[in-house]
């Protein structure tokens, strides 16, 4: 009947309940909005930034002649449903040829693709000449028209590779280059750009040729077919996922079960896979970042209420001395209450839809439609059900006291200390929420509303120690005559409206505090994270067949290492066997993201290669050898069972060396004439080497002939080593040789021993066994990732030439492997280079690690890299994968901590508005009753600034430590990244830079406003004051 | 409409509070008939505000009887004590300012007043209760714009909303300058004697107290006497006591012994000498 004027009468307080539930609403909406929206929009960046593994690439399996299987068949095998958020199919047909000019027949056959794909011609720039027409024309490539010195109507003899028939003969009717090298429209199969004239062991390739489909129309080719398609992004719902997953999975089934000749090459269920992953970051913390803020709001409005019901204690005192029973009262006052936190909380569902809409245009960057899962309402319906349930009990519990309690204008005193039951409940449900955080397994919500929860628990708990703690302190500055604290410290013990501020201030504390933390941890984790998996600012990688050529061109470019330091990467053929991460440990500390880390000093040292000797270098096209026999004779070998096995006389040996070509670092193997028993006397064995450019010798070995496999044991003397330069190659110490092991050996030996210029100690079953000069050591010094199972003694890995390395572990890798940080053992890179061989080209990479500089100038040594004839690539950068980690689920949904924190300070305030507003007559009122009594104004006025300021400040110095506590039981069960497991370990350590201040900031702000209000409530403290009625 | 009696028998109310038992009423007995205008006077203290309180049902007793009409107040519930104050008992506060919903307008008052009636009363309207309280002229006018014996005359009229039986008001005149508080007993006494309302009214101010046709004075909460058109008498108590006036216990120290005597219709009080008294 009077509610319209009660709202008009109290509309600042309509308007305060209005904007917290506003915030309940916005908060309860928007989460799951909000979520939704991030995992559609990391669905649609995933599916646009990962375009080729998104697709799928139909082909038929095999060459096959004619038109057996046309593209369109192909496209059958894509479901009905999912046609709509695939692009319409992008058919082709190639064949991989061998052709030649007629007019040069003769020479190697070179090979190339002739390929038609429906609508390339628009792809193409057309340099010269036009798109073929008709049947047999071809486009070329202008890297083609220079390496072959094509013209426009040069005809070519082209077959088909695989059959070495058929075919026919193409002519040349323009040249192309494409319009974008690495476009969409390729799906991943561009024209190479490469094109290069035969050398010794290679015939020669030519780029691709386009022709138009009629070419193979007949029966003359063995083209296959491709039929390319991708899931459109932004079409492509997240409902989408499970049925793309499963057509991806299979497809291949479904075309041998409808005789289709296909195959689809696609990672999509993988990139599905990836998608839900992310998907559960963002369900997990955006769900759980918002309930903190809704409870606090839910607190903040309970605070709220209790304070607006207070003041209501006259009329509902009025009520009921009219008659009306307390379920009226109560009724009409929950009416009163009920519908500015109705209509808050309804408008906070359109602001948080509003909110949803700035997002999607700014963080989201339009990455998610506009959708309504089931979600929003239902939350929305939650939250309005629990911001009334909080009215009805607000009021309930006022309604029902006596009418002549609630005619007091001051609450008699509770004896003793008494926690009211709400308090007391929060307190518990907190205290138990943090205690199944820190025992329990880390699942389910309460351990990330451990911030929250504990600054609830907390800052009630000293709210209710401060109102005691503020009468002592009373009562003693009173003793000691210090008017003021005295004043008001006993304003807050007799004012318990303190405790709401207090706690208000000390979770808006903890959660402006746990904000800071996970936006700035997550931040710094997903830098370190991206720095570890670039190994560095940016990487280069390029090709090259020599380890040697490539180093002198690295230390042409960048001989100090200012900018770069080189690192080859030599894959096993298996991924379960380590590979080799060759690195220049002192360029590799200073270069890479946190090189010096990675391990100790005493780590680097064991790991560089020894410097103490110096190699054994010569230049000449042949080496003599002087070498005696000395005590030879035969050896028995065992059989398993321990049997003797007798295989006869032996009857040579063989010394052989191994040497390493200055000219391309690559290793060979010289054999000398064997040796033949009976033999004592010294004989010259000369050997022929290509070592005119210089060779360093790096081992002495004992082999066998062929035929004679019988084991031998004795000693070989090598009194001297000549060269074309020098008549003696000092070959050193004996201990400056060691063993090569031997993997799998027989029983046979090898060592090094003193006598003659080095005496080699041997039993020989039939294998070649070398001692290795040390300037390279026998076994390699590694740092190996931890997850890798280590056996001592037979872990091996590949050197750049592919050949196994057996390694050492040196046990002190103290922090991740940059970039390839599983299953990897870091070398010496001089070591291996030591070592020698031709570089294992396909199982090779050759990569500069860029720093900041080196990034800056890339241009720069890529044009230098270029000019010694190495093509390489910028394939990595640290900052690029800190945007892409940016555009994460859990980066997006952490973008949310910030804002957070500020709507906890904007609660805070609230409640501290609302609790001076609603106080400060009385407090007024207090003060003018001292002034009368001869306190002086001073006083007054320090009690009444630090009445607040002082319980203030210490409410934020405790929330900031609980917030502080919070992330630390919080953060590791935030997602920050998709994959939780990996060797780059999270940093969850506290930032205390931010924490500081947060901490300084948030006590200013709070202060000053304590401080202001305590100033005007003093200055209002007058006589005229003392007559007012307190409603 | 007549007005309701009131009737109380060794009544007793304790106030509990700091630990401590405190006596605000110790076997008070009064009877008040329908339709008067009783004053109950008293120092600060004496227990009529109490007195009025438990009258209205908004203490209960510790013991003795409470009948305010046909209503046993004593053993009421509160559903009953809602119903009784909705329709028979009107209370007006200490503080005009608190017996009205500041952003209602005096008629308004009256409305919210009478939501609670019982649905069988024929209620007159807020225009009419205003026009008994003279106050005809201001049922629209904002309370901020009524003076001091305005609003108190408005709160007046919010008691009586419901024209009950019986009118409780706890120091109607107080704060009130002369012409005010004449005004508020004139319009209290138009009451009384236009509607038959029992009006039991607190006051301690001596002048008003002398307006009145009966007074009840309370002192540590006994019934310490009870004035009649002016005139002052001592009441005797069910148990036989008999307080003493002011003027009289000041030549009876407590302890004196006192020989009762009656001659010839007349009650003698003779202190009796003591050996050590002087």
């Amino acid at each position: 009947m009077f509610l319209r004027r009660a709202l008009r009468y109290r509309w600042a307080q309509a308007l305060v309940l209005t904007g917290i539930s506003l915030l309940i609403g916005a908060c309860a909406v928007f989460g799951p909005w909000f979520a939704r929206a991030v995992e559609q929009t990391v669905m649609t960046e995933t599916l646009a930034g990962q375009s080729l593994p998104a697709s799928w690439l139909l082909a038929s399996p095999g060459p096959q002649v004619g038109v057996s299987t046309r593209p369109e068949d192909l496209d059958k095998l894509l479901p009905n449903d999912l046609k709509p958020v695939f692009t319409p199919p992008l058919h082709g047909i190639y064949n991989d040829v061998s052709w030649s000019i007629p007019a040069t027949a003769g020479d190697p056959s070179p090979g190339a693709r002739v390929r038609w794909r429906d609508g390339y011609c628009a792809q193409l720039d057309v340099t010269e000449g036009r798109c073929p027409q008709a049947a047999n024309e071809v486009i070329a490539s202008t890297v083609d028209k220079t390496t072959w010195e094509f013209r426009l109507g040069t005809t070519l003899a082209a077959t088909p590779s695989d059959v070495g028939k058929g075919g026919g003969r193409l002519s040349i009717v323009g040249f192309y280059q494409p319009k974008q090298a690495r476009g969409d429209f390729w799906y991943g199969d561009y024209p190479t750009g490469h094109s290069h004239t035969p050398a010794d062991k290679d015939p020669g390739a030519a780029n691709e040729f386009f022709t138009d489909s009629s070419t193979f129309a007949g029966n003359k080719w063995t083209q296959r077919v491709t039929s390319d398609f991708r899931p459109i992004p932004g079409v492509a719902r997240l409902g989408d996922l499970d049925r793309l997953k499963e057509a991806t999975e299979t497809v291949n089934g479904n075309a041998r079960e409808i005789g289709v000749a296909a195959q689809n090459t696609s990672s999509l269920a993988t990139l599905v896979d990836q998608i839900q992953a992310e998907r559960k970051q963002a369900t997990t913390i955006i769900p759980l970042v918002m309930v903190q803020v809704a409870l606090f709001a839910v607190v903040v409005l309970a605070l709220a209420l209790a304070a607006v019901v207070d003041q209501r204690r006259p009329e509902i005192a009025l009520s009921r001395l009219r008659g009306s029973s307390a379920r009226r009262t109560q009724r009409a006052l929950c009416l009163e209450l009920g519908l500015p936190v109705l209509i808050g909380t309804l408008l906070g569902g359109i602001a948080g839809f509003a909110l949803l809409l700035i997002v999607r245009a700014t963080w989201l960057r339009y990455g998610a439609p506009i959708e309504l899962p089931w979600t929003v309402p239902a939350a929305l319906a939650v939250a309005v059900v629990l911001a009334l349930i909080v009215v009805v009990l607000q009021v309930r519990g006022t309604v029902r006291q006596s009418i002549s309690n609630l005619l007091r204008r001051v609450l008699p005193l509770r004896r003793g200390r008494t926690i009211g039951v709400a308090d007391l409940c929060i307190i518990v449900f907190a205290v138990a929420g943090l205690i199944a955080a820190l025992t329990g397994d880390g699942r389910g919500p309460l351990p990330v509303l451990t911030p929250a929860l504990l600054g609830l628990a907390a800052g009630l708990i000293f709210a209710h120690l401060l109102l005691p703690a503020a009468g002592l302190i009373s009562r003693s500055a009173l003793r000691k005559g210090r008017l003021g604290l005295a004043l008001g410290a006993l304003q807050i013990s007799r004012r318990p409206a303190v405790t709401r501020i207090v706690a208000a201030v000390a979770v808006a504390a903890a959660l402006l505090t746990f904000a800071g933390q996970a936006s700035s941890i997550a931040a710094t984790n997903r830098e370190t994270r991206s720095g570890y998996e670039t190994g560095a600012e940016g990487v280069l990688r390029m090709n090259s067949l020599y380890l040697g050529s490539f180093l002198q061109t690295v230390n042409q470019i960048d001989p100090d290492r200012h900018w770069l330091t080189p690192v080859v990467i030599s894959r096993p053929p298996s991924p379960d066997t380590l590979q080799t991460e060759m690195i220049e440990p002192d360029s590799f500390r200073r270069v890479a993201f946190q090189g010096d880390k990675l391990t100790d000093a005493q780590g680097w040292q064991t790991l560089q290669a020894p410097s103490d000797l110096a190699p054994l270098s010569f230049r000449s096209s042949q080496l003599t050898a002087t070498v005696s026999v000395d005590g030879i004779k035969p050896l028995i070998s065992r059989a398993a069972n321990g049997d003797q096995i007798d295989g006869g006389t032996p009857k040579s040996v063989i010394l052989r060396a191994n040497v390493v070509s200055h000219r391309d670092g690559s290793r060979y193997l010289v054999s000398f004439p064997p040796i033949r028993f009976p033999s004592t006397k010294p004989v010259a064995l000369q050997a022929d080497v290509d070592c005119l450019g210089g060779c360093d010798l790096l081992r002495l070995g004992i082999g066998r002939e062929p035929l004679d496999p019988t084991g031998v044991q004795g000693n070989v003397v090598i009194s001297n080593i000549s060269s074309d330069d020098h008549p003696t190659i000092a070959l050193g110490k004996a201990e400056s040789w060691q063993t090569v092991p031997q993997l799998g050996s027989d029983q046979s030996s090898i060592t090094a021993k003193p006598g003659g210029a080095l005496t080699i100690a041997m039993k020989s079953f039939g294998t070649d066994m070398y001692v290795q000069y040390a300037t390279a050591p026998s076994v390699v010094p590694a740092l190996v990732t931890p997850e890798y199972h280590w056996v001592d003694g037979a872990t091996t890995t590949p050197a750049a030439d592919g050949s196994p390395m057996t390694l050492a572990r040196i046990d002190r890798l103290t922090g991740p492997v940059n970039r390839y940080s599983e299953h990897t053992a870091v070398v010496d890179l001089e070591t291996v280079r030591r070592l020698g061989g031709v570089v294992d080209e396909g199982a090779t990479d050759f990569e500069l690690w860029l720093n900041k500089d080196g990034l800056a100038n890339v241009d720069t040594i890529t044009g230098k890299l270029a000019q010694a004839g190495y093509n390489a690539d910028l394939v990595d950068r640290r900052d690029d994968r800190i945007a892409a980690y940016g555009r994460s689920a859990s980066a997006l949904a952490l973008q949310l901590t910030p804002v957070v924190g500020i709507a906890a300070w904007v609660l805070a305030l609230v409640v501290l508005l609302l609790t001076v507003v609603t106080s400060w007559r009385s407090r007024a009122q207090d003060y003018a009753s001292l002034k009368i009594t001869g306190v002086p104004a001073s006083a007054t006025g320090r009690a009444a600034r630090w009445e607040q300021t002082g319980p203030v400040a210490l409410a934020v110095l405790l929330g900031t430590f609980c917030g502080l506590v919070g992330a630390h039981v919080a953060l590791p069960m935030i997602p920050l990244f998709a994959t939780s497991s990996g060797a780059v370990p999270l940093d969850l350590g506290i930032s205390w830079p931010v924490a500081l201040i947060l901490w300084a900031g948030g006590t200013a702000i709070l202060a000053t406003a304590t401080l202001f209000l305590g100033s005007g409530v003093n200055r209002r403290s007058t006589y005229n004051r003392i007559r007012e009625e307190l409603t | 409409m007549t007005g309701l009696a009131i009737s109380t028998t060794g009544l007793v109310h304790i106030y509990r509070a700091h630990g401590h038992d405190v006596a605000a009423l110790s076997g008070i007995g009064i009877s008040v008939r329908p339709g008067e205008l009783v004053g109950l006077l008293g120092p600060s203290g004496a227990g009529k505000s109490t007195l009025l309180q438990l009258c209205g049902g908004l203490l209960t007793p510790s013991a003795g009887r409470l009948q305010v009409g046909e209503h046993n107040v004593a053993t009421m519930t509160d559903t009953e004590l809602d119903r009784m104050r909705s329709g028979d008992v009107g209370i007006v506060l200490q503080g005009a300012g608190r017996n009205l919903i500041p952003y209602l307008t005096p008629a308004d008052n009256i409305r919210y007043a009478q939501q609670a009636a019982p649905d069988e009363r024929d209620l007159p309207t807020p225009e009419a209760i205003l026009e008994l309280v003279g106050l005809g002229n201001h049922a629209a006018t904002p309370l901020s714009q009524l003076t001091p014996g305005q609003v108190q005359l408005c709160a007046v009229a919010v008691g009586i909303a419901t024209l009950p039986g019986l009118l409780l008001a706890d120091e109607p005149t107080s704060q009130l300058d002369h012409h005010a508080r004449d005004e508020v007993l004139a319009a209290l006494r138009t009451i009384n004697s236009e509607t038959g309302m029992t009006v039991l009214l607190v006051t301690h101010d001596p002048e008003v107290a002398a307006t009145l046709p009966r007074t009840i004075t309370i002192r540590d909460g006994r019934i310490a006497s009870e004035g009649r058109s002016g005139e002052e008498y001592a009441v005797v108590a069910v148990d036989g006591s008999l307080p003493l006036p002011p003027h009289v216990a000041e030549l009876l120290p407590a302890g004196t012994l006192v020989q009762v005597t009656t001659d010839d219709g007349v009650i003698r009080l003779t202190p009796v000498e003591q050996e050590g008294n002087q």
